[in-house]
């Protein structure tokens, strides 16, 4: 315990020293009563151009401690009843912006003292980028996001999901890519390489994150094609206020067929190749926006998938800087209902509330209903921004429905209501 | 009596007329006078600029925002933007991508890293406050000049300065503004003074520009703005610093699916 303090003291110090180099000299208030009507007709500055530097580099990230208490007993025996993390998540860009020429790096680590399952690092972003008019190439370790949901997304395949983190913030690993691209005025079309499939690593049975009603035979799990890269594409168009994409995804499915083992009472991760087609639409009205995906998976069987939705932003409210977002989008995924996943059938209605000013507040309601047996689960975070380089959160996930079965696909995640604090640095 | 009055409604309905013609010409003037101020202020191309504004509270506390802007005028509409946000740090690496528009509402997608895929923004109400200050998005560039109603109402002369004095109404059903007075400058044809009115026509804010020019002086941008909130006592001052304007920016940045790989 005393060395995570120590590192979490080191970790403190880091961010402060990076910090004393900034802050500009302050402008004088003092002269706004008297402007200088007269504008100064000074030369052009010759010196400006030069200003632009060829390389630039630049530090940000920022570093969390997160804490929660599940208050409920558990679905498993033994099970941690919390979890408290240290996370850090650095992010370096350097760049030769008139050479076309950028490079990413964006390490993540979480550190768990009491779910040692949940520890772990990963590599979100490692990769360079090379431009030249409307041409793009990227070759690294990416993280690419598809689609316009605010809820779960269908399309959006190419990245892993990070089943270590918490299912509601749609967390995923970095992903090894070659991508070129053609950005035009209007369009875009994008061609992927994914070589390197990641599987899921799931937390230890002994974590609340863990949501299966069974624990998972990682070590037995099979990959169809393992060492075959993934192909992709995908095509935007952009008309108005008409936003439309159309992709196209070959190869490992990030989401295993779980198959049971009835001698050992485990889940066997299977992972196979399929072909899935993507069509998402956006349009925009004044302040609605209304937006659909689709996509067609070949997976053995041939399923059809939706997800849509709207979403309104009443902006400004009563002259007070308060934005509020309301989003209902329904999803229904036969596939996933085929495989005993939780949610293939849902909707995910939200009210995210954000008072501007100096420094954000935000308060987020989120509601997943199973639309079978109409069973939410509840989020509830509220965000406040102060000091400039602080946040503080406060959350909570419960399930707030009747009991379940336990062949329903919620029947452990009723059991993991939380209480969640958390203290984020910037730099 | 009768010859008297004979004579009395012709005048009568002569000045009326009088009045009426001088009205139309005023707005027709209202009309040269804003042309001039968008001639003088655009033709840049395209530019690299760092903005800086610092919030200043009413307790004189203050609070510093950096922005990285590139900007690319477009011949057939307005201009386009591409805001980078530098500090303070719990917003860095946040982007935005403006798309002003000459004769409709503006188009703008946002990206944050937290969500690591652009957004776009359905919002046809553009006051609220930019960045958490007194600055509303509507009150942001040159492009609303071309979005609001303009009557010259006076000439003034203000601080040792000749000004026309416009009296302008924004089109948009969602402005806090009730209207704007714009002081001209008769000398320069650049704003001097903004003074907006809230929506019970009371004054709301007052904006101090300043310009200067640049591209062999053919041309004035903004170096300096400071915009007082006499109703909360906020001021937020804006600067303009290092102007670039041999930064090549290739337009496919200006799309929404490039735009968040500026930095």
């Amino acid at each position: 315990m005393s060395r995570i303090l120590q590192l979490l003291a080191a970790c403190w110090l880091l961010p402060a020293g990076l910090l004393a180099q900034e802050a500009p000299a302050p402008l004088r208030a003092d002269s706004l009563g008297t402007p200088e009507t007269e504008p100064a007709a000074r030369p052009e500055q010759s010196a400006a151009a030069g200003r632009t530097r060829r390389l630039q580099s630049e530090w940000s990230g920022q570093i969390a401690l997160e804490g929660a208490w599940f208050y409920d007993a558990a679905y498993f025996p033994d099970q941690r009843d919390s979890y408290a993390s240290l996370v850090a998540q650095p992010k370096y860009i350097l760049t030769a912006a008139q050479a076309g020429l950028k490079l990413t790096v964006r390490p993540f680590v979480r550190l768990d003292a009491v779910d040692a399952s949940r520890t772990h690092a990963d590599v979100r972003e490692l990769y360079a980028s090379w431009s030249h008019h409307a041409w793009e190439v990227n070759a690294g370790v990416q993280s690419v996001a598809w689609g316009n949901m605010l809820g779960p997304s269908l399309v959006n395949i190419l990245n892993q999901t990070d089943e270590r983190e918490d299912f509601t913030k749609f967390e995923r690993l970095g992903q090894p890519l070659l991508d070129v691209a053609h950005v035009g005025e209007t369009s875009s079309l994008r061609l992927y390489v994914a070589p390197g499939f990641r599987p899921k690593a799931f937390p230890g049975v002994r974590s609340r994150l863990f949501y299966f009603p069974l624990p998972i035979a990682t070590d037995q799990q099979t990959i169809e094609h393992e060492n075959r890269p993934a192909l992709a594409a995908r095509y935007t168009q952009r008309a108005g206020n008409f936003d439309l994409a159309l992709s196209h995804f070959y190869g490992t499915n990030r989401a295993p067929v779980m198959h049971f083992d009835r001698q050992r009472f485990l889940l066997v991760p299977v992972y196979r190749t399929i072909h899935q087609t993507g069509l998402e639409t956006q349009w925009i009205r004044g302040n609605l926006t209304t937006k659909a995906e689709f996509t067609y998976r070949a997976d053995g069987k041939n399923y059809l998938s939706y997800n849509a939705g709207l979403e309104y932003l009443f902006a400004n409210l009563s002259g007070h800087n308060l934005d509020v977002l309301l989003a209902a989008e329904y999803l229904r995924d036969p596939w996933k209902k085929d495989n005993q996943y939780p949610f293939a059938d849902m909707f995910f209605t939200a009210a995210r509330l954000t008072l501007g000013g100096l420094h954000t507040s935000e308060l987020a309601i989120h509601l997943l209903t199973n639309r079978a047996s109409w069973t939410p689960l509840l989020n509830v975070e509220a965000k406040r921004h102060f000091a400039e380089h602080w946040q503080a959160t406060l959350g909570w996930t419960s399930y707030v429905g009747p009991a379940l079965v336990a062949t329903d696909a919620l029947s452990v995640i009723q059991y993991n209501s939380a209480v969640q604090l958390g203290l984020r640095r910037y730099w | 009596m009768n010859k008297m009055l004979a004579a009395l409604v012709p005048a009568v309905l002569l000045a009326a007329a009088a009045q009426a013609q001088s009205y139309e010409n005023s707005d027709a003037r209202a009309k040269e006078i804003i042309g001039h101020v968008l001639k003088n202020t655009t033709g840049y191309d395209h530019y690299a600029v760092d903005m800086q504004m610092q919030l200043i509270l009413e307790n004189g506390k203050s609070f510093q925002r950096q922005i990285r802007q590139y900007v690319v005028e477009q011949p057939d509409d307005f201009e386009r933007t591409v805001g980078v946000f530098k500090t303070p740090a719990d917003v860095k690496g946040s982007k935005i991508l403006m798309y002003a528009h000459a004769d409709r509402p503006d188009d703008q997608w946002l990206f944050l890293p937290a969500l690591n895929r652009p957004k776009r923004i359905a919002n046809e109400n553009k006051s609220g406050a930019f960045f958490g200050s007194e600055i509303a998005f509507e009150d942001l560039g040159n492009a609303k000049l071309k979005k609001m109603e303009h009557h010259l109402v006076r000439e003034e002369t203000y601080k040792g300065r000749n000004y026309y004095v416009l009296k302008s109404t924004p089109a948009s059903k969602y402005t806090s503004y009730s209207f704007i007075e714009i002081y001209i400058d008769k000398a320069t044809y650049l704003d001097g003074e903004v003074r907006y009115f809230d929506k019970k026509e009371k004054l709301y804010k007052v904006d101090v520009p300043q310009y200067r020019q640049f591209k062999k002086n053919t041309i004035w941008l903004p170096v300096r703005q400071d915009m007082k909130n006499v109703q909360n006592g906020r001021t937020t001052v804006t600067t303009w610093t290092n102007y670039d304007f041999t930064y090549q920016i290739d337009p496919s940045y200006l799309a929404p699916e490039k735009f968040m790989k500026m930095e």
